[in-house]
């Protein structure tokens, strides 16, 4: 089909699932246990009236939406009122001006707290997934070279391995290998207090801070890498052509470059897409174990702080990266693929 | 191809090259992290202008939490209260002895009817941007807190004042509506803001406060919430300069990373850190391990639902307890039943002192430990609920009411945010156990335990905590009949004497006369049994001998972070 | 198809599959957590949930004849608390995969099966639940509600059919084009007759597959939920004890044996489970044994069939 139109598709489909997103995140928090005035102190000592004024802050006095006042328990309210003035429409109104709310916990905005933690972690995963691409296809080309050979198995296995490991876990261990036996730091992004002489300084210091993190990323990400690079290039190497090829006197080499990885990119650009949502989960896991002040780790401190404004915002920036994410592998799809299926 | 091995091949020796080039820094521990900075390059402040000779001398400490906000009316956790207590000066400075001493005031005079309280202030009181602190600053301030009905605690301590005014530039009158004796402990969480940028702010409840200009001995840097905090000393503070020229607080989410941190050298000091490691850390060279009271005691207690039918609150109360624990034989035999020592042993490895009343034992003046606990006895337990009529009428273990209903199944709840918790539940159960009682246990969110606990009373058992001001007037509170329709009160109680004790303790000026009444409000509750408080915990924390010295261990209570030691300490071998 | 046919298929299916390596290992590594989990109290030297009173030596123990593999936080036996908390992670395991596989084959044969406006709705709303990540979702419900074992199954199950759906609705749109459905239909067998004889026997192999796989990944969601404090606490589970060991100092205090072992229990579930279902794949999917650039090869014609993990949707790595 033609391209064009089916970018048009993709990107409406995209707009249709942020409006779902948008929609689940507001009423998920308004449906599910927990009174959001007392959210963030436990301590009774907050007065009535102090109650009262964090209520009237956070606009929770406002009714939900039409004909309800609030959802957990749910109770009726007027129909007529003007939308505007529902929670559901000002919380919308204030996401398209960018707004996401303001902390519970910090009373800071949430979308100055999330925008660096944004960054972070789009650095932590970005070099994470990088290094589990690279390496899993040269080991899954390897491997599909010297298919069931020992190395084969060996690969297969250590790839196996490597994703049957929970994150978390693996973090933890290589934390406590990583600063005992090799000096690296402990956690957190950079050295704080210590100040650099040059840009070159920081960079090295905030590279330390992601050895660990970005090594425990690579190996439990690498293993599928790896086997979908395995099979693709068994596949393609089964060809007939691959045997015209070779009968020419074209190198090894060559064809693994020109045919293999060719037809191996679509199927690596699915399973890339694919793996976002397990990339959020190692994210959070890794984040949390290594101290990382990226999203993931907002969304566990979060939690247990029940601070819902930022749990808010952190979903709907997590969800909405994945989106994105996924739109941009579906346009690189389109191009990869000539036929540019419908799906 | 090619392209793909080379990229790899980059980034890892990328990888390398960090790993190694940063080596040096943690190797040398003798000295900071960083590199010599000419302080010109960085100076906010007049006083830097002239270059150090040396490089700048700066404690790292490591703690589990991050201060929640830099605004003193809206700060919850104790780590923004640390931040408060170094870079704002109050009235009054709790010491670790637990003595008030002044600090903003040089002089303190009160009128005969302990109404009025004037305070002249010291000379030389600066902000950390230069301006002088005067009376108009503090008589602000005190306005302020009071009038912002949204700071969450704050307010509180203003109730008993009615005027406050600054006749001159170094004089403060502070009339109260009341003769109360525990000024002090009221104004020590009043942190004294400058005037010239607060009555700038539109809504003082939204200001976030991240230049934090405050009078104090510290001064903000640089803060990355939950990651940093980086303070710079103020080294002509009026009262204590300190001999560092910094502080650096590093957040670290999991505490064996605390602790990690410690041992490799990373941090000088931690604030907190698990009990398992307390052996292990001992062990260690070049770190000593300190054990105490805490200064800021909190509590952990059992709570059982006594709200007697006619103190149910009409509106919200549901008031589902088991009727078994109205009756105090019950009570009584399931304190019998609390091994308490166990419970230390297991849950706290020992690092913690059995529980008595509501009042910890960290406020010795107040804490009446003449009482006589109940000891752990399973036998007598067993004696007197069998003298009273609870028997197994059915034998399957667990005894009912005496009418034959109603087995003594207890629903057993706390937050599920804490590890301290399961274990202690546990136990519990299975002591309780062991004297025919089951317990039904379930963790729940905080949000939803608040909501079953008070003023609705639909539970049966809570296990719980509090943090306790120097002051134990707020605690003693949460027992009195008043509180039971705010959700203050968490157990139900209701004791005509006891309310009528607190009530006079509130304003009873002589302290020998009013830690008589505390005393005999705690044996009345004592013998009444609404809480059973298993053990008061201690503080744990640890800090490198061969960085700094001079950190206050034996004063009686135990906080490193504190002022008092932070203004102190000096690098060591000078 | 008739019945003898579905037999000879599975018969043959059944005998390749013992010739595969990988398949075995993994069904002989499940069959032993299986075997462990069910018989735990007679093998557990302790029971893990008796009452028993320790002292401060007994806190983390290391190993000894009396405590194999040492003592956690509260003084219990490891090895004891590993055998039940295998018990836990394989409920959590199957029964949340179940839910899932449930859901995802009822919309997948749906959709496929009927096609049109109701295939285009189900699988729009399959995409968008497919784009949502869905952990975040996880660990939000979870935490909102009451922490119970129950809640747990029920969100991730609830959460995890997407793969499965968009796998047997492909699979269902290739069968049900295929000669006998289209001769049953003409001599008027109804739709509920059709998709119960001819089009599930089909799907199911793929969704055996698909299931061990979502099993794998209900195990590690739940040891990361576990982990992360969201889970019962009076339930023993492997996350569950490396939560207690995580935030009550096993590291610091030098105490490996919390640590790697359940850990490694969790790993050694999920390799199984992982090996399992590739080696079920490969018995569905055979592959050519070698190819055209293998050193010094014979060439090997075998049938191959155009491997379904490849379509859109299965969190299957290939092989």
């Amino acid at each position: 089909m033609r391209r064009s139109r089916y970018i048009a598709r993709k990107i409406t489909w995209a707009l249709i699932t942020l409006v779902f997103v948008i929609t689940l995140n507001f009423f998920l928090f308004r449906v599910l246990p927990g009174d959001p005035a007392r959210a963030g102190i436990h301590d009774p000592r907050l007065k009535k009236e102090a109650v009262e004024a964090i209520r009237v802050r956070y606009g929770l006095d406002k009714p939900v939406i039409n004909c309800f006042q609030t959802l957990n328990p749910v109770e009726f309210g007027d129909c007529l009122v003007n939308p505007l003035e529902t929670q559901f429409f000002i919380y919308v109104g204030n996401l398209l001006q960018g707004e996401l709310g303001i902390s519970y916990h910090t009373n800071r905005p949430v979308s100055s707290m999330l925008g660096e933690m944004l960054l972070n972690t789009i650095l932590l995963i970005g070099l994470g997934q990088i290094l589990a691409i690279v390496l899993g296809m040269l080991l899954g080309i390897l491997a599909a070279w010297k298919a069931h050979t020992t190395i084969d198995y060996a690969a297969l296995l250590f790839s196996l391995t490597a994703w049957s490991l929970p994150t978390f876990w693996l973090g933890i261990i290589l934390l406590f290998i990583g600063s005992s036996q090799w000096g690296l730091p402990i956690g957190g992004r950079i050295t704080p207090g210590m100040t650099y002489e040059n840009t070159w300084q920081q960079i090295v210091d905030m590279g330390r801070h992601l050895i660990l993190p970005t090594i425990t990323f690579t190996i439990v990400f690498l293993g599928e890498y790896m086997l979908i690079m395995r099979s693709t290039v068994l596949d393609v190497l089964s060809e007939d052509y691959i045997l015209t090829a070779k009968a020419k006197g074209v190198s090894n080499f060559q064809i693994l470059k020109d045919h293999a990885l060719r037809n191996a990119m679509l199927p690596m650009v699915t399973i890339i897409a694919l793996n976002l949502g397990f990339t959020v989960s190692g994210a959070i896991q890794i984040e949390a174990v290594f101290s990382w002040p990226g999203l993931g780790g907002a969304i566990y401190t979060a939690v247990g702080r029940r601070d819902y404004p930022l749990l808010q915002g952190a979903f709907l920036l997590i969800a909405v990266s994945v989106i994105f994410a996924n739109l941009a592998a579906d346009l690189l799809y389109s191009y990869l693929d000539p036929r540019v299926q419908e799906t | 191809m090619i392209k793909r091995y080379l990229f790899a091949l980059c980034v890892l020796l990328l990888l390398l090259l960090v790993a190694c080039g940063g080596q040096d820094t943690i190797d040398d521990s003798g000295s900071t992290e960083g590199e010599v900075v000419e302080p010109a390059a960085e100076a906010t402040t007049p006083e830097e202008a002239a270059p150090e000779p040396s490089e700048p001398v700066q404690v790292r400490i490591g703690w589990g939490g991050s201060p929640d906000s830099l605004n003193p009316g809206l700060g919850v956790l104790t780590e923004a209260y640390t931040m408060y207590e170094l870079l704002y000066d109050s009235m009054y400075q709790l010491e670790l002895d637990g003595s008030y001493t002044l600090e903003l005031a040089e002089d303190v005079q009160v009128s005969e009817d302990g109404l009025v309280w004037t305070y002249t202030l010291r000379d030389g009181v600066t902000f950390h941007d230069g301006e002088p602190l005067t009376a108009a600053d503090v008589a602000f301030t005190y306005n302020l807190y009071a009038e912002q009905v949204d700071f969450p605690f704050l307010p509180v301590y203003t109730d008993y004042f009615d005027t406050v005014e600054a006749p001159d530039d170094k004089t403060v009158v502070i009339t109260l509506s009341e003769a109360i004796p525990n000024i002090e402990s009221q104004l020590v969480f009043l942190y004294v803001l400058p005037e010239h940028i607060w009555s700038q702010v539109d809504n003082p409840a939204e200001f976030e406060n991240l230049e934090m200009i405050g009078s104090g001995p510290f001064k903000m840097r640089e803060y990355k919430q939950n990651e940093f905090v980086i303070l710079d000393a103020v080294k002509d503070h009026y009262l204590y300069p300190p001999k560092i020229d910094g502080a650096v607080f590093q957040t670290f989410d999991s505490q064996d990373a605390l602790v990690q941190a410690l041992k490799t050298g990373q941090v000088d000091m931690i604030t907190e850190m698990p009990n398992t490691a307390v052996v292990s850390l001992r062990n260690e060279p070049n770190v000593e391990v300190v054990t105490g009271p805490p200064l800021a005691p909190s509590l952990d207690d059992i709570i059982l639902n006594v709200t007697e039918p006619e103190n149910c609150p009409a509106d919200d109360g549901v008031c589902s307890g088991h009727p078994a624990l109205l009756d105090r034989d019950v009570r009584l035999a399931l304190a019998h039943a609390t091994d308490k020592q166990q419970i230390i042993d297991v849950v706290l490895l020992g690092l913690g002192s059995p529980g008595l009343t509501l009042v910890p034992d960290g406020l010795p003046a107040f804490y009446n430990s003449s009482i006589e606990d109940y000891a752990y006895d399973p036998d007598l337990a067993n004696q007197i609920l069998d003298d009273a009529g609870y028997l197994d009428t059915d034998g399957d273990g667990v005894r009912e009411m005496p009418d034959g209903a109603n087995p003594l199944v207890f629903r057993l709840n706390w937050p599920s945010d804490s590890t301290k918790y399961p274990r202690t539940a546990e136990l519990l159960s299975a002591s309780w156990g062991e004297i025919g009682v089951e317990t039904e246990q379930q963790a729940l969110d905080p949000d939803t335990l608040t909501a079953i606990c008070c003023p609705t009373f639909d539970y049966d058992v809570l296990l719980w905590g509090w943090g306790s001001d120097p002051d134990p007037a707020f605690l003693l509170s949460v027992m009195t009949t008043d509180e039971i329709p705010t959700g203050t009160s968490e157990s139900g109680y209701s004791n005509a004497e006891y309310d009528e004790l607190y009530v006079q303790q509130a304003t009873e000026l002589s302290l020998d006369k009013r830690i008589d009444m505390i005393n005999r409000m705690q044996e009345i509750a004592h013998h009444d049994i609404p809480y059973i408080i298993p053990y008061y915990d201690q503080a744990v924390q640890a800090f490198r001998t061969d960085r700094f010295q001079g950190w206050l261990t034996d004063a009686g209570k135990i906080e490193l972070s504190d002022i008092t030691s932070l203004v102190v300490i000096e690098p060591v071998g000078q | 198809m008739t019945t003898t046919d579905q037999s000879v298929i599975i018969r043959g299916t059944w005998s390749t599959f013992l010739r595969n390596k990988m398949g075995m290992v993994g069904l002989i590594a499940l069959v032993m957590a299986i075997f462990i989990a069910v018989f735990a109290p007679l093998l557990a030297p302790f029971d893990p949930y008796e009452v028993v009173h320790v002292t401060i030596d007994d806190i983390y123990a290391p190993p000894s004849l009396e405590h194999p593999l040492g003592t956690d936080d509260a003084g219990r036996d490891v090895l004891s608390n590993f055998l039940y908390g295998a018990r836990v992670s394989l409920i959590v395991g199957f029964f949340a995969a179940f839910i899932s596989i449930v859901i995802g084959g009822s919309i997948g044969i749906s959709a496929g099966f009927f096609g049109g406006a109701l295939e285009n709705g189900l699988m729009r709303f399959t995409d968008i639940m497919l784009v949502i990540p869905d952990f975040p979702l996880i660990v939000l419900l979870v935490a909102l509600t009451k922490p119970s074992l129950l809640n747990i199954i029920l969100v991730i199950g609830f959460l995890g059919w997407t793969s499965s759906a968009r796998l047997v609705r492909s699979q269902t749109l290739s069968v049900k084009e295929r000669k006998y459905v289209l001769r049953a239909r003409s001599i008027g067998a109804g739709n509920p007759h059709i998709i119960r004889h001819h089009i599930f026997p089909l799907v199911l192999p793929l969704m055996v597959v698909n299931t061990v796989l979502i099993i794998s990944l209900a195990i590690l969601n739940e040891s990361v939920l576990s982990f992360l404090g969201l889970s019962d606490p009076t339930m023993i589970s492997w996350g569950q004890m490396l939560n207690f060991a995580f935030s009550r100092g096993a590291m610091s205090t030098g105490a490996w044996w919390a640590l790697l072992t359940p850990g490694l229990g969790i790993v050694w579930l999920v390799l199984a489970c992982t090996l399992l279902g590739h080696g079920l794949e490969q018995v569905l999917n055979p592959r050519l044994e070698t190819h055209h650039l293998s050193v010094g090869a014979e060439m090997i014609a075998r049938p191959k069939i155009p491997p379904a993990h490849l379509e859109e949707g299965a969190p299957a790595p290939g092989d």
